[in-house]
């Protein structure tokens, strides 16, 4: 997947964007962009991975989940200080860069990743995942299709609102988390 | 070695492959010593090998050619003939033609490329069907000469018309070496092999846990016996009978969980660290790859020059990284060139010096001190430094009184410098000052240095010290706001505890005097900007980086120690990181980031320039943030400007915007910035005429303005800079780094 906002995707934006003509590779990409399903596709039910930041629940499709562990240190990267932006972490061999969530989001808390409950957990693309601390992770949920209720309009309405609906699970009422919307977010995190 | 699947032609090219090599080899020595009568076999050998296969896939011309040099080989071993230097051309052009017919796609592209070289082959074979000077009067057959007395050959006219120079280069050595002798090799794709190295890093890692998890087993063990110890001691004592047996349970209990956890940890923390170092091994190649093409280019260029070199390549086996190997072959060629064109001196003016006509180049590879030292040296005429410092003044790159002041390391840096030669006229070998910058270059690149040494009339050495491997390097750790970073050791000069009142200031600049010298101090996390650091306690961690003569001294919060670190590329989706060149995981599973030295230097000195860092005596006050530099973007496109400032932004810098001229002039008023971007083609005021206002103004009449258009015809481009604009870049720019090239050189770069 492309980082939307790495040098050499604005650069070739700017050059194309000069250049006027689309390529045939852009129109692929555009092709399969376009033919890819949606994130709301309606199916029987959901497996939803239960997560807690501060006292807020979440949950996330389990099929673009990588990874849950334990919470893991993060290393602070120098000139790189944006508020939802944590730094890099070891998390099983790889170097992943780890988002803060509950900073992006605006939640009154932040992952003590000292906590026995909290943990780490790898989403997006395998090849290239991000991380981020929860405060606790306890399980997966399954939710009936169609359960889910429209989020109130000033969270969707809200530019950065990742919440694709509202989902009932075991541990509380959780916000269905849009992936490729998270995933969009997170990329301008980084620089 | 598996040959299934191979084509015939496959077969062709690895026999052409294999044997034409020796040929070559072997005819650069049979020229040396055309009496040892046990060189000429191989090459016999090797002729026919490879007529018999290109006989096997019908390339007759090429049959006909592998023939005729047979025959040549023929005669000079029946002492028919002398090999002598137009002959090892002709039979060299022979091997290289051979050589390259196996170098194409397939078999139907050798085919053509063989018609096309025709008129070189027949020429080639007529020259071997002559036979040309008979040999000398001593039977070819004889014993060896005594290397010691070579006979003194005066210059002889060719022995047969020579074949016109047609004959391709020698083609490119193939992207894999040839197997080891002795030993089987297969293709592996270096992402397999960079892949395997992070698993088995992994593996390390893993492997230590384990371990750690042995010495937990071995603990409570100790803990048991001093309990059973203690119950022991308490036998009379009824009641401790219970935990008497309670204790030696769990003694046996201990003693099972150690044989099944403790030993086969260690065992796998074990294998952990061979399997890596095996990984790593498998990385490296031997130095004997760099030097494959040293033989024949010496031979040609010596020739050509008139000179009479013997080349001797010491190290050969030396383990050398594969990705270090390849950036070194172009500098070795570079350095073996300047010594053969400039070094070593023409026969006759060797003898008048009272030196062997021969000359003598030696290249030398060997480790020392994990490091991987390659030296190219000649015995030749030295380094003139009169005119070196002639030359210097010449070309204005110093004033007479300084140049004359230079002491001999700083003079002979010159050398090194983009363009700069002492050669008084550019020849096809050298001249042009491109090699040792490019030589320098390369070994700064991989974090090595290069230096010169030069005793005028017995010779130079160019010495290289590059690092063994890319793959890890040997670092010191240190603590930087409470998390671990890294510097390698190479690009470290010093690293000292100094007492708190040992920090001066100077012109309001703190300061330590390490190695004699004044060093300026910088906090290493205000330079990272990572916030003021804890550096209380009686002294300061400094670690002195930079040229051995103008130290700079980071502040860091403690030492670490010293590791080997497994180098692990940054994610590229945080873009460039200031001063952060990798990251690394250690054995311990600690992730910790490799600072870039070079990069650090240049703020640091920037810092300290600006005076911006004081009293680093006083931690409280010792942090000085730096400044970002600030960009002006006027642009009416809102794409073109966001893209603009995002690639800005990544870089670094601060970046304001503004929709056209009118709007760019009215930002300026606010002030502070360092350089402006504008377009051309604006609503309101345009690019030009904004331009032409900043420049009217005394208070912009220095900062630098950049124009970037769409337009690129000559006269947009002039009349850009006919009104003031410092440079004009067009679409072609955003292809590579030359927006954001040409930013930092203008206004130099993004801190301040």
């Amino acid at each position: 997947m492309s980082d939307p906002s790495s040098e050499a995707t604005l650069r070739e934006a700017l050059t194309n964007l000069l250049d006027r003509p689309v390529s045939d590779e852009q129109l692929a990409e555009h092709a399969r962009d376009a033919a890819r399903p949606r994130e709301d596709r309606r199916e029987d039910s959901m497996i939803l991975l239960a997560v807690r930041i501060g006292s807020e629940w979440f949950a996330l499709p389990a099929e673009q989940v990588i990874l849950v562990g334990p919470a893991v240190p993060v290393h602070r990267v120098p000139h790189r200080s944006r508020p939802g932006f944590r730094g890099l972490s070891n998390v099983d061999g790889r170097i992943v860069p780890v988002v803060d969530l509950g900073r992006m989001l605006g939640i009154d808390a932040s992952c003590d990743t000292g906590a026995a409950s909290a943990r780490v957990v790898l989403f997006g693309d395998a090849d290239a995942p991000w991380a981020c601390m929860v405060d606790a992770a306890p399980g997966m949920a399954a939710v009936a299709d169609g359960t889910d209720e429209a989020p109130p309009v000033t969270v969707s309405e809200a530019p950065d609102s990742i919440t694709a609906g509202l989902v009932q699970t075991p541990w509380g009422r959780a916000s269905r988390v849009d992936m490729t919307r998270l995933v969009q977010l997170v990329s301008g995190m980084a620089m | 070695m598996d040959l299934g699947g191979l084509s015939l032609f496959d077969l062709f090219r690895s026999e052409a492959e294999q044997h034409c090599g020796a040929l070559a080899d072997g005819l650069i020595r049979l020229e040396r010593d055309a009496h040892d009568p046990t060189l000429v076999e191989p090459l016999m050998r090797a002729a026919h090998s490879v007529k018999g296969a290109a006989r096997i896939i019908g390339l007759d011309v090429a049959v006909s050619l592998a023939h005729a040099m047979e025959d040549c080989l023929v005669r000079i071993q029946k002492g028919q003939e002398r090999p002598d230097a137009a002959r090892v051309d002709d039979l060299l052009k022979g091997a290289d033609l051979l050589l390259g017919l196996s170098r194409q796609a397939d078999e139907s592209a050798a085919r053509a490329w063989l018609d096309g070289q025709s008129g070189a082959v027949d020429a080639l074979c007529a020259s071997f069907s002559r036979p040309a000077q008979p040999a000398a009067p001593a039977p070819a057959m004889a014993a060896p000469a005594p290397p010691s007395a070579p006979a003194p050959s005066p210059p002889r006219a060719p022995s047969s018309p020579p074949v016109p120079a047609s004959v391709p280069a020698p083609p490119a050595a193939p992207a894999t070496a040839p197997a080891a002798p002795g030993g089987s090799s297969v293709l592996v794709s270096s992402t397999t092999l960079d892949a395997l190295l992070r698993l088995s890093g992994e593996a390390l890692v893993e492997g230590r846990r384990l371990e750690r998890l042995g010495d937990l087993v071995l603990r409570a063990q100790r803990t048991n016996r001093a309990l059973l110890d203690a119950a022991e001691r308490s036998r009379d004592d009824p009641a401790a009978a219970p935990l008497r047996d309670a204790a030696r349970e769990m003694a046996r209990t201990l003693s099972a969980l150690s044989d099944r956890i403790a030993a086969p940890a260690r065992r796998g923390a074990d294998i952990g660290t061979t399997l890596h170092a095996q990984a790593l091994e498998a990385r490296m190649r031997p130095f004997r790859d760099a030097c494959a093409a040293l033989p024949r280019t010496v031979r040609d260029l010596a020739r050509s020059l008139g000179k009479s070199v013997r080349l001797e390549v010491a190290g050969e086996q030396v383990s050398v990284d594969r990705d270090i190997l390849r950036q070194l072959e172009a500098p070795l060629g570079h350095l073996v060139r300047n010594c053969l064109d400039h070094g070593i001196e023409a026969p006759a003016e060797r003898a008048a010096a009272g030196k062997p006509e021969e000359g003598m180049l030696r290249v030398e590879a060997r480790h020392h001190a994990g490091s991987l030292l390659v030296s190219v040296s000649d015995d030749g005429r030295g380094i003139d430094r009169d005119r070196l410092r002639a030359r210097i003044i010449e070309r204005n790159l110093s004033p007479a009184g300084i140049v004359a002041s230079l002491d001999d390391a700083e003079l002979l840096d010159f050398l090194f410098l983009p363009g700069f030669s002492t050669a008084t006229q550019v020849t096809d070998v050298s001249g042009r000052g491109v090699g040792l910058d490019a030589v320098r270059t390369m070994a700064h690149g991989v974090g090595g240095s290069v230096e010169v040494r030069s005793d005028p009339g017995r010779g130079t050495v160019f010495a290289m010290r590059l690092p063994v491997t890319l793959s890890v390097v040997r670092a010191a750790m240190v603590s930087i706001a409470g998390e671990p970073y890294a510097l390698p050791l190479a690009r470290l000069e010093r690293i000292d505890r100094i007492a708190r009142g040992g920090v001066e200031t100077v012109e309001g600049r703190a300061t330590a005097r390490i190695a004699d010298q004044a060093v300026g101090l910088v906090q290493a996390s205000a330079l990272l900007e990572l916030g003021d650091a804890e550096t209380g306690g009686e002294s300061l961690a400094v670690v002195s980086i930079g040229a051995r003569d103008r130290l700079c001294g980071l502040i860091v919060d403690d030492f670490l120690g010293e590791d080997d670190l497994v180098i692990r590329t940054l994610d590229p989706r945080l873009g460039k990181v200031p001063h952060v060149s990798a990251a690394s995981i250690r054995d311990d599973g600690q992730l910790l980031l490799l600072l870039d030295a070079d990069d650090l230097v240049q703020s640091a000195l920037q810092m300290l320039g600006e005076g911006r860092i004081r009293g680093a005596g006083r931690p409280a006050a010792a942090a000085g943030a730096m400044r970002r530099r600030r960009v002006l973007v006027v642009e009416d496109s809102i794409t073109v400007r966001e893209v603009e400032r995002q690639m800005l932004q990544r870089e670094g810098y601060e970046v304001d915007v503004a929709v056209d001229g009118v709007d760019g002039w009215n930002a300026l008023q606010r002030g502070g910035y360092d350089i402006v971007l504008s377009d051309v083609d604006m609503p309101r005021m345009n690019g030009i005429d904004f331009i032409r206002t900043l420049r009217s103004d005394p208070r912009f009449a220095a900062i630098p303005v950049i124009i970037v258009s769409y337009k690129d015809r000559a006269e947009d481009r002039e009349a850009g800079l006919s009104v003031g604009a410092t440079a004009y870049l067009t679409k072609g720019s955003f292809h590579d780094r030359s927006l954001l090239a040409t930013v930092a050189d203008l206004c130099g770069g993004p801190l301040a």
